[in-house]
């Protein structure tokens, strides 16, 4: 079924469980300046370095140690430096001053939450980096499963047990009105290729301050995905962001998905988040103690 | 070249959603009564968002904090033909005036007759009971009914909540033409309301065992510009021993409407 | 909802006046489908009787056909009065008396007392009432057949200490005032009441549908033989199947909720009803109560139900209920006033 080495498969089959977890930062270090790729030798000596830094010091209260992680330990297949392909600098571009507020309003929420709506959406179990769109890896759980029919691709994301259902039978997006906050997917093949147009999302805002993502949308955003088979067990995942409400400029992204074995997991966010009550007492505690202190 | 176009005009048929359905092949048995017509004898309900809001709307947060997610509104596609009510300006305020104090003023949380077509689309089932010349349609809401009174002129003595129905057989449809209400029932939770000068015909057609197709037109010249419609399939509750059991609110409201008229403890 | 008073004094006189030996008829086919008084001058002969159920009575796919728009309304009082004893059935002279008494006594223009609470009280006058101004074409004496004297049988100890209970009435909340009042349903079974006494019957072969114009209340009542609800269901008006016994359309009605209340009946209250189309005009409607904990005995009554020209109309009860919101805040003026309740 699926085609082996280089040859282009006309329509591929998804069908399968992926994994997204990856050495591979979202923006490209500074210092590594345009430098979009690693040679093989290099990306195994960042491939070693991330590992290492992802060990952990065995100190202090921390948070999840290495037995909840599951960090990464590859760089995506093509090499490249960072998830963001484009600008040249692999960053995330300029804010525009709209969005800027919202990103300072955020992280200064975030820093000393009066109330759960001021925590982060991951906090607040409402939604992850790994359904965005676009979907991108987190420290764990990084997991989907793709289930393909003629009239759907139907993508189930791990985090947080979510189900994209991307229509594919040509059908038009849906009225305005209804925001969501995936979005609303409609795709079409495109010599081997999965076009997925995604628009209608919400006010949620994105994911400013939020681990594994740091980036955030507002509703206006339109966003481009594309799904092929580099090879049988390699799914190239590439999105771009067209949002000039929120950016200054479009970007884009790219990475590769690892053909997984193993069932998909419930993850019962929503459900066993004691994190967020214990966040919010924890300020509550601290405006007690010291209530005359500068937040 | 030709052969795709047609592939594609084929696709276009079964695949794109069309807001008036293709016409039906389908042939329902006839009725009982052996007058030639089709049997609508059974009970059905509608299953969609309408008696939220007629209209597409996005997901929210609902009124009652202690009800949380089990009575929050969801979203839905709507369904009124081109997602548009063409209310007059001062209509629009006044529909926006009754979203905003919905509890208070939504006829239903009083459970008062839903009126029609809002009867057909709550989330309760009803029973149509047909013979040639009366066709009773009983609402498992509030014991509210209509008798549709067939092929008749009569006229209605008076305005009522669910008004007066009188219908005609065209083909294999059953059309209603219902008129003589009062102003006092909405279309929906959303706010979505009418004046006594209110003209609804419906049109009912059996697309298959199991669904009823319903289109409603709906006419109010004092709220409107225009005549505007809706449409949505009427499922068979096709469960075994299937029957209306009774929703008498009053009972539940009573404290509601009159607990601050209670003697005092 | 029994018959005024006034109805059953005009019964007791007349009987007092004309008490004749005429033996207690029983209520055959044949002097149910005569003709009495104002109605129709002509009487059936038994022939036309049976053809009249013969032909014409039939719906397409073989049942009897009950269908069709059905009035109670009948000066006819529940109980037979005491005077009357044993005298179940009226002579044509009587009936024709007790009529005329009862309407002679219905003066819908009165306004004596114009200006006091009696006033008020008249409100309600024969302008509103449809109690309707004939006895019921079988000249029974009373709605009440079985027993024999035409009175329901006395309570049980439990159920005299309910009615006690219910008696109590009051203003404090619409819990202390009748079903009626609050719009809830007027519940089984069906009665002559003030206005209103219209029903209407459906039929197809698997439901036969009896329409109450109050409170637009449509009871249907499957006849495929299914069995009934679970016993944690329990309605105003019960759950019913129903069969066919002969002509006789027998409906068996069980799972009352507590508050239906039916003069005193509890939740094991089973009612059966009996439908039978006696002629073009009339319907006999019997029903048996059987709640052995709140009634010594069962007991049976029966009403004709006579074809009405009428259409049934909306009757928006609750909708309209400014009886209760007016009697609840009479009632707190009243003790603010310090006056009684």
């Amino acid at each position: 079924m699926a085609g082996q080495g280089a040859t282009p498969i006309a329509r591929p089959n998804f069908d399968g469980t992926w994994n997204s977890a990856t050495a591979t930062p979202l923006e490209r270090p500074p210092q590594l300046k345009d430098k979009a790729f690693f040679t093989p030798e290099e990306a195994a000596a960042w491939e070693r370095q991330v590992t290492g830094r992802n060990q952990g010091t065995g100190t202090g209260i921390g948070t999840y140690n290495t037995v909840f992680r599951e960090f990464g330990t590859r760089t995506v297949k093509t090499l490249r430096t960072s998830i963001i392909t484009d600008p040249a600098d692999g960053r995330i571009p300029a804010l525009t001053p709209a969005a800027a507020e919202v990103k300072r309003r955020r992280l200064a929420g975030i820093k000393n939450p009066a109330s759960a709506q001021e925590t982060g959406l991951q906090d607040r179990c409402l939604a992850m980096v790994t359904t965005g769109p676009p979907m991108l890896p987190y420290s764990y759980n990084s997991n989907y499963q793709i289930i393909q029919t003629p009239n759907s691709v139907v993508i189930h994301v791990e985090m947080i047990h979510d189900t994209r259902i991307i229509r594919v039978d040509g059908s038009p997006h849906l009225p305005s009105s209804i925001r969501l906050w995936k979005g609303d997917s409609v795709g079409r093949w495109e010599d081997g290729t999965l076009v997925v147009d995604t628009t209608n999302f919400n006010d949620g805002g994105g994911f400013y301050g939020d681990a594994g993502g740091n980036f955030g949308w507002d509703r206006n955003l339109h966003l481009i995905e594309r799904f092929s088979l580099l090879d049988k067990d390699t799914l190239l995942y590439r999105f771009e962001v067209d949002n000039p409400t929120a950016f200054t400029q479009p970007w884009k992204g790219e990475l590769t998905l690892t053909r997984s074995t193993g069932p998909m997991y419930e993850f019962a966010c929503h459900e066993g988040n004691y994190a967020l009550p214990n966040m919010l007492s924890g300020e509550r505690y601290i405006e007690r103690q010291a209530p005359s202190a500068p937040r | 070249m030709r052969h795709w176009m047609v592939g594609l005009a084929l696709v276009a048929l079964f695949i794109l959603p069309v807001a008036g359905q293709a016409p039906s092949t389908y042939k329902a048995p006839r009725s009982p009564h052996k007058d030639g017509k089709p049997d609508l004898n059974g009970i059905w309900q509608a299953n969609n968002t309408a008696n939220w809001n007629i209209q597409g709307q996005a997901a929210r947060q609902g009124p009652i904090l202690e009800l949380g997610a089990a009575f929050s509104v969801p979203a839905g596609l709507g369904v009124v033909e081109g997602d548009e009510i063409p209310y007059q300006p001062w209509a629009a305020a006044k529909k926006k005036e009754n979203a905003a104090k919905w509890l208070e003023l939504d006829p239903e949380v009083k459970c008062y007759m839903p009126g029609v077509p809002r009867a057909n689309y709550m989330p309760y089932p009803f029973q149509i009971v047909q013979t040639p010349t009366h066709i009773l349609m009983a609402y498992e809401f509030a014991s509210a009914s209509r008798t549709i009174y067939m092929n008749t002129k009569e006229e209605s003595p008076a305005d009522t909540w669910m008004g007066w129905s009188r219908g005609r057989w065209e083909g294999d449809t059953l059309v209603v033409d219902v008129n003589s209400f009062n102003d006092q029932t909405w279309f929906d939770r959303a706010g979505n309301f009418h004046s006594e000068a209110l003209h609804v015909v419906e049109r009912y057609t059996p697309v298959s065992r199991d669904v009823l197709q319903y289109d409603v037109t709906i006419e109010d010249p004092k709220v409107f510009t225009r005549p505007w419609k809706m449409s949505m399939p009427l499922y068979r509750r096709a469960e075994k021993n299937a029957q209306l059991l009774e929703y008498k609110c009053v009972e539940f409201v009573e404290e509601l409407m009159y607990g601050n008229l209670k003697k005092k403890p | 909802m029994a018959i005024s008073r006034k109805s059953r004094n005009v019964g007791l006189t007349l009987a007092l006046a004309l008490m004749a030996a005429s033996p207690a008829a029983d209520l055959s086919a044949e002097a149910q489908s005569a003709k009495a008084e104002a109605q129709s001058a002509k009487a059936a002969s038994p022939a036309e009787a049976r053809s009249a159920k013969a032909e014409g009575a039939r719906t397409p796919w073989g049942d009897p056909d009950l269908q069709g728009i059905w009035s109670i309304a009948t000066i006819t009082p529940f109980e037979r009065p005491s005077a009357l004893a044993d005298k179940a059935q009226l002579t044509e002279q009587e009936a024709a008396e007790a009529e005329k008494t009862f309407l002679k006594t219905q003066n819908q223009d009165r306004r004596d007392g114009a200006g006091t609470d009696a006033d008020v009280a008249l409100a309600y006058n024969d302008f509103w009432w449809d109690r309707g101004t004939k006895v019921v074409s079988t000249r029974q004496s009373s709605l009440v057949v079985d027993p024999p004297d035409g009175r329901v049988p006395a309570l049980t100890a439990e159920g005299k200490a309910r009615a006690t209970a219910r008696a109590a009435r009051g203003y404090d909340s619409w819990q202390d005032r009748s079903l009626w009042e609050r719009c809830i349903t007027r519940g089984l079974p069906m009665i002559p009441g003030p206005y209103n006494n219209n029903y209407q019957i459906l039929q197809t072969p698997d439901n036969v549908v009896i329409l109450h114009e109050m409170i637009h209340d449509a009871r249907i009542v499957p006849l495929d033989g299914r069995p009934h609800v679970g016993q944690s269901i329990r309605q105003w008006f019960g759950d019913s199947r129903g069969r066919w016994e002969g002509n006789t359309l027998v409906v068996d009605t069980t799972n009352f909720t507590d508050k239906a209340n039916y003069r005193g009946s509890t939740e094991g209250l089973h009612l059966i009803e009996r439908f039978t189309r006696v002629d073009k005009d009339t319907v006999r409607y019997e029903f048996t109560i059987d709640d052995p904990t709140t009634f010594t005995k069962k007991w049976t009554a029966a009403i004709p139900m006579a074809r009405t020209d009428e259409q049934i109309y909306e009757y928006a009860c609750h909708e309209g209920n400014y009886g209760m919101v007016n009697l609840l805040k009479g009632a707190r003026v009243q003790e603010k006033a310090g006056g009684e309740k």
